[in-house]
């Protein structure tokens, strides 16, 4: 019964779909192995196995690789025009000469992804233009070769080393935790509590839900490590992905929830298998397309999918591929995501607007970040949260937030520094949510954020 | 995971909402079993239907939710293993009915049935589970007097504060009002009415409220349990499919409906109960933990604790 280790898929099973290069159990020695080697080691016995599986000669890889990236930047371009004016287009275009991204971005112009209704001015055409030029500069560090080889640079050197981040955890951290406990558990709905009389709060039921959220958080959590079993990717190639990823669901205009699922989805199958890097895209888009039956009342249909990709993938390639993921992930979708968890924490102010919104975006920054892969949701969120009031200048957590988010300070402050890291480099580090998060739609989170760290930089 | 192979496939028991289920035989281990198969061939894919089915009951392991002992995933075909009912409540109620009267249960057996079915829809709350189709055909009874919560296909979870949700669901005769009325903020409450809507229907052996149409639905409900207002029900008149010339009604008396139906006396503790549950106001319905708590459960509750 859904035993994982009986589950066997076959190259034959999946035609079409996704390659696996490699089966389970030779990963799991591997990654063994490979925690303890040396970065430099690691690389070269990566580039052997490449040649050795003679599949993808780098060469080919490459290809694939620069094919990818013109899609990556075709979308992105979509993206761009929606909250950028035509000047800032403009300008774009002459700075950054005439080569066949650009061919792709002038292609687009004329297509219904136009907003013309961009109603809310603010002078950053020129800030954007120069990120947008700095972001192109900076990919093309990583990604572009001159000689047939993949080039690795320096961000990538770090990133394939990375150590998960995880909640610290003692006795006097325990001791803080029980006690926020005692003071705030109520096993019977306060009736003073506005939120004992809604129906949506489902507060009978809030605290069974939110411990059986917390054991789920931990059964669905992706491999931390999974990175060193794949073959063809990188942490960077994950971050360019899910940058798409991230325009793609925007232009769905889709829940929150469906983009964390998606993932999760995503992470979680790359814990248990290898793929080449001319699937990891199916791979993205075959999770958003699970997460979002699972999540939305109205999904985004194959077509608008294949429509999206540029059909890049048919539609077969899209459903031998969600229905291997489905198989692979055993049909276990039910991942909480951590919007249930911010909402939670928000309770300990009364649900005040601001640090719950502004949380909203310094919570989408931490999907690309690879230290988080593995990270429990309701940690993310408590360290959003809790970012999030320190820029808005309370930096009270008290025990009531501790209750309510299930951390004390101490056990978030190294995520809300890395999340803050981040956010220093936003457009590059993740580029399409600084992007949403810019626009009025969305409070000009991103803005707010980077106003803040420049005026304590000052 | 099984092989389609390991399954001798018997008669066919039904339609569900997207598959067909039959009557299986597991040939290793002699045990009957339901497969549910759902065809693949569709343009989209592996239906939602299918995935939410699957991922949600697979989390839902309890003695009055119907067990999926297994998946299999073919290239146009999948087939989920169930635990082996033998029949559902609505053919149940049916088989009793003389001639064309149809004739409810005994009520400690409406009682029995209804605990279980409450057992059940708590734990699928506490599990952040709307079951969204509950009438009689999707509760399966077995020769024990067991009674389980089977068909998923509708199910969802929820988040706290619950998220929008369509309003395309339910059957059309066990739809509570405001879902009825278009309210999209619906939560555990929309599986509570339905369960009150089950209690009537076991009590008498025919429906309560069996509607044609959306409108008449409202009708039928109304007519009964009064029309709404804002007093009673603050915020009604601003759902979307509220009609302010609806000809206002006061509410009948419950036992008066039903007990002509049943030739047991309906005492006050049922009445109470089951008024309970058929509150107008989504807010003021009993919750499933509530509902097992109500008085007319006391022997059941004295006993388990």
């Amino acid at each position: 019964m859904f035993d994982r280790n009986n589950v066997q898929p076959s190259r034959s099973t999946l035609a079409g779909g996704i390659e696996i290069l490699e089966e389970n159990a030779d990963q799991e020695v591997e990654n063994v192995l490979y925690r303890g080697t040396q970065k430099g080691m690691k690389r070269l016995e990566k580039r052997q196995r490449r040649v050795a599986l003679g599949d993808v000669t780098s060469q080919k890889a490459n290809k694939i690789h620069n094919a990818i990236h013109n899609k990556f930047h075709l979308t992105r371009n979509y993206f761009d025009k929606e909250n950028i004016h035509s000047p800032a287009i403009q300008k774009e275009q002459k700075n950054t000469g005439d080569d066949e991204r650009n061919c792709l971005l002038v292609d687009s112009s004329d297509d219904s992804f136009t907003d013309e209704e961009q109603g809310d001015e603010y002078d950053i055409d020129d800030l954007l233009s120069r990120r947008i030029k700095d972001q192109q500069l900076q990919t093309s560090e990583v990604y572009e070769d001159s000689d047939g080889e993949m080039q690795e640079a320096s961000e990538e050197d770090v990133e394939n080393a990375v150590e998960p981040l995880s909640p610290i955890n003692n006795d006097e951290i325990q001791n803080e935790l029980d006690k926020a406990f005692e003071k705030y558990f109520q096993s019977v709905p306060n009736p003073l509590d506005d939120d004992t009389n809604d129906v949506v709060m489902v507060v009978e039921y809030a605290s069974d839900i939110f411990y059986y959220l917390r054991e789920l958080e931990v059964k669905y959590r992706p491999n931390p490590y999974y990175m060193q079993n794949q073959i063809e990717l990188t942490w960077p190639f994950r971050r360019t992905m899910i940058d798409w990823l991230v325009q793609l669901h925007f232009r769905f205009q889709l829940l929150p929830e469906t983009l964390y699922l998606t993932i999760n989805i995503v992470d979680r199958f790359l814990s248990k298998k290898t793929v080449t890097l001319n699937r990891f895209q199916l791979v993205g888009v075959s999770a958003l397309f699970i997460a979002a039956k699972f999540e939305e009342i109205n999904c985004p249909t194959l077509d608008d999918l294949v429509y999206m990709l540029e059909n890049t993938y048919s539609r077969d390639d899209i459903i031998k591929a969600e229905q291997y993921m489905i198989d692979t992930l055993e049909f276990e979708i039910g991942w909480p995501g951590p919007m249930p968890f911010l909402r939670r924490i928000s309770k300990a102010d009364d649900y005040d607007f601001e640090p719950r919104t502004l949380a909203k975006y310094l919570l989408e920054t931490t999907i690309v970040e690879p230290r988080l892969v593995a990270a429990a949701p309701s940690w993310l969120a408590a360290g959003a949260y809790f970012l999030s009031k320190i820029i808005l200048g309370s930096n009270d957590w008290s025990l009531k937030h501790v209750f309510y988010s299930g951390y004390t300070s101490s056990q978030i402050v190294p995520l809300a520094s890395l999340i803050l890291e981040n956010c220093k480099n936003a457009s590059r580090r993740h580029h399409s949510v600084w992007k949403k998060y810019f626009d009025q739609k969305h409070y000009r989170c991103s803005q707010i954020v980077e106003e803040w760290i420049l005026s304590t930089e000052t | 995971m099984s092989s389609s192979s390991q399954f001798k496939q018997l008669e066919k028991l039904g339609n569900g909402t997207y598959a067909t289920v039959y009557k299986g035989l597991n040939k290793t281990t002699g045990v009957y079993v339901a497969l549910k198969e759902v065809k693949l061939d569709s343009e989209e894919g592996t239906p939602s239907t299918a995935i939410r089915e699957i991922s949600l009951m697979k989390e839902l392991k309890h003695e009055n939710i119907v067990r999926l002992y297994d998946v299999i995933h073919t290239e146009n075909k999948l087939t989920l293993v169930f635990e082996f009912m033998d029949n559902d409540l609505k053919k149940y109620m049916d088989s009793r009915t003389v001639g064309n009267t149809p004739r409810g249960l005994e009520l400690n057996l409406v009682k029995y049935f209804q605990w279980q079915l409450l057992q059940g829809l708590a734990f699928c709350h506490e599990n952040k589970i709307l079951h969204r189709d509950l009438k009689p055909q999707n509760l399966l009874i077995n020769k024990k007097g067991q009674l389980k919560l089977g068909d998923f296909g509708l199910a969802r979870a929820f988040g706290i504060p619950v998220n929008t949700f369509s309003s395309e669901v339910v059957t059309l005769w066990y739809r509570a009002p405001d879902v009825l009325m278009g309210s999209r903020t619906y939560s555990t409450s929309i599986d509570i009415w339905s369960c009150g809507c089950i209690l009537a229907e076991m009590i008498t052996g025919k429906p309560l409220f069996p509607g044609t149409n959306d409108e008449e639905q409202l009708k039928l409900i109304f007519d009964i349990m009064g029309t709404p207002n804002e007093s009673l029900w603050p915020g009604v008149t601003k759902l979307p499919k509220y009609n302010p010339n609806i000809q206002q009604r006061a509410s009948r008396d419950l036992r008066q409906v039903l007990q002509p139906h049943t030739k047991e006396p309906l005492d006050g503790n049922i009445m109470d109960f089951l008024h309970g549950l058929l509150q107008l106001n989504p807010d003021m319905r009993l919750s499933a933990k509530q509902a097992l708590h109500h008085p007319w459960f006391a022997e059941y509750y004295h006993h388990a604790s």
